[in-house]
């Protein structure tokens, strides 16, 4: 059977024509040559699929188009998730530092966040802190983290122990398990003791995604402020001396308005010089915690087959939960358009009912 | 430019070139072989050729574009050559002598063009089969047809043509064996 198909295929090439009697055709039937693009692709009127190269040239790039955008997508998807998650803990990390000044600084006073846990523990200065600092200076310093942990319950309560085995205390502490876990703690340890807490942050279970340390030096606030004091307190003294011995009323009058003036001038000053101590005495760290999960868009291990395999899981996950989002609504979908598509035949006079 | 085939006829309907060359273009080669295995010579397959086509373009207006185009082209190109062969009849009984010199001046054509053995070959399984047979092969073989196109063409269905296809094939490998044993 083969045989006679071979020979009929080799005598239907034996008998094909040459390009010049196919010319020779054309000018019998039209009176004239073909046109110069009569062979080219311009020519045909369906040339992208009757050229096999260009056919399949759409159809290769059509197949990497899709594989790339059936691979990326999750990723990007994920990536986007994870950049929207990170904005919103910066956010709520501002919040919350806001929040603990508030409480230092009661003086100034600013609307305090409903979400955010403040703890009811009082703020201690001790003015001896001041000078505990290296160098005897006074420094202001803060230090933010961000942690990517695989067991963010863990080391949320690891992280407040911290602030115990310091002598510090928590600001404020939060904790979601809303499909994606994280926390945020704001814990506040003496500045001699900074160093080390940052030491003990580093050694907690996870990946540091973001570090940020910053020290001011405040030795200079400090002391003009305290210079100030004294100056206040030793005028404050003048005055009530001079207030005594004087008999003028006039002179008296002046003397007391200028006295309430100073005292005023005291006030003010105690409270800058409470807040300065405040700061230096004792340093803010903030801990955002996330859950590995969220953080790390492919859980990358040493093993390459390990790691083929998180991405092809993070591509099937995604896909599958793509799948049953599209599912419901897709289904809804297709009813709706039977039932449209049967009153549309009812409304037709040729259907018989 | 021409969305689908219908849009394409419609246009060579209306006398455009552009149509008109891509339908000659797109069916010009499998004619041609159809032609060429009923004719011994390239230049009387070029003829008829060019004749069916001009036949085809003509009368486009009475094509209905239901119809296979490429079915219609063979219909009229079959006509030619059948009409072509009677007029070559006639010239064989009215005069011999230019019979006999078209017979010498054919089978030197013959040795030219067609040396080929399995050519000949094709040519006496082509004249030993049925009809249907041979119209079959020559549909498949020749034109190039698919088989719903090949059924459109015989007026048959598509399992008909399988079956058919299948049998000619058989016969015809039938008629190498018996030409293998003569020899």
């Amino acid at each position: 059977m083969e045989d006679i198909d071979t020979l009929l295929k080799n005598y239907n090439k034996s008998l094909q024509p040459l390009p010049h009697q196919e010319e020779k055709v054309y000018m019998k039937v039209f009176g004239e040559l073909p046109h110069t693009s009569y062979k080219s692709n311009n020519f045909n009127f369906n040339f992208m699929f009757n050229n096999f190269r260009m056919k399949r040239a759409i159809y290769l790039s059509i197949i990497i188009v899709f594989i790339v955008s059936f691979i990326s997508i999750p990723f990007a998807y994920n990536s986007i998730n994870f950049n929207l998650n990170k904005n919103k803990t910066n956010i709520h990390s501002q919040i919350v530092d806001q929040t603990s000044i508030n409480k230092l600084a009661p003086s100034y006073s600013v609307n305090l966040k409903k979400d955010v846990n403040i703890s009811q523990q009082p703020v201690n200065i001790n003015p001896e802190d001041t000078k505990t600092v290296e160098g005897s200076r006074s420094k202001e310093q803060d230090g933010y983290f961000n942690l990517a942990c695989s067991d963010v319950e863990s080391t949320f309560q690891n992280a407040k122990d911290i602030a115990s085995a310091f002598e510090g205390y928590i600001v404020s502490s939060n904790f979601n398990n809303d499909g994606n876990t994280y926390s945020t703690i704001i814990m506040r340890v003496p500045s001699n003791k900074f160093d080390q807490s940052i030491q003990r942050i580093k050694s907690l279970n996870g990946t540091i995604i973001t570090e940020n340390i910053n020290t001011q030096d405040k030795q200079n606030h400090l002391t003009e402020a305290l210079k100030t004091q004294d100056n206040v307190n030793s005028k404050i003294k003048d005055y009530k001396n001079q207030l005594l011995t004087e008999k003028d009323e006039i002179k008296k009058s002046q003397l007391n308005y200028e006295l309430s003036n100073l005292q005023l001038q005291k006030i003010n000053n105690d409270n800058e010089l409470q807040i300065l101590q405040a700061q230096t005495s004792y340093s803010t760290i903030q801990i955002d915690m996330k859950s590995n999960n969220n953080f790390n868009i492919i859980n990358t291990t040493g093993n390459p087959i390990q790691n083929i395999l998180n991405i092809l899981k993070t591509v099937i996950v995604f896909w599958v939960e793509v799948a049953i989002y599209i599912s419901i609504p897709l289904l809804i979908l297709v009813i709706l358009f039977k039932l449209l598509f049967k009153k549309s035949n009812l409304l037709n006079p040729k259907t018989k009912v | 430019m021409f969305n689908s085939n219908k849009n394409l006829i419609n246009n060579a309907k209306k006398g455009n070139k552009k149509a008109l060359a891509l339908l000659y273009r797109d069916n010009f080669k499998s004619l041609y072989v159809f032609i060429r295995s009923k004719v011994n010579t390239n230049e009387k397959a070029e003829d008829i050729c060019s004749e069916a086509f001009l036949k085809a373009f003509i009368n486009l207006d009475k094509f209905e574009i239901k119809s296979s185009f490429k079915s219609w082209l063979y219909t009229i190109a079959k006509n030619i050559v059948f009409d072509w062969y009677k007029i070559k009849f006639n010239e064989v009984t009215f005069n011999e002598d230019s019979d006999e010199i078209n017979n010498v001046k054919e089978t030197k054509e013959d040795n030219n063009s067609l040396t080929d053995k399995n050519q000949n070959l094709v040519k006496l399984i082509f004249n030993k089969l049925k009809d249907n047979y041979r119209e079959v092969l020559e549909l498949r073989f020749l034109l190039s047809y698919s088989i719903n196109e090949t059924a459109e063409a015989m007026n048959t269905t598509s399992g008909n043509i399988k079956i058919l296809q299948n049998r000619a094939i058989r016969k015809a490998k039938q008629i190498v064996d018996e030409l293998q044993l003569i020899n």
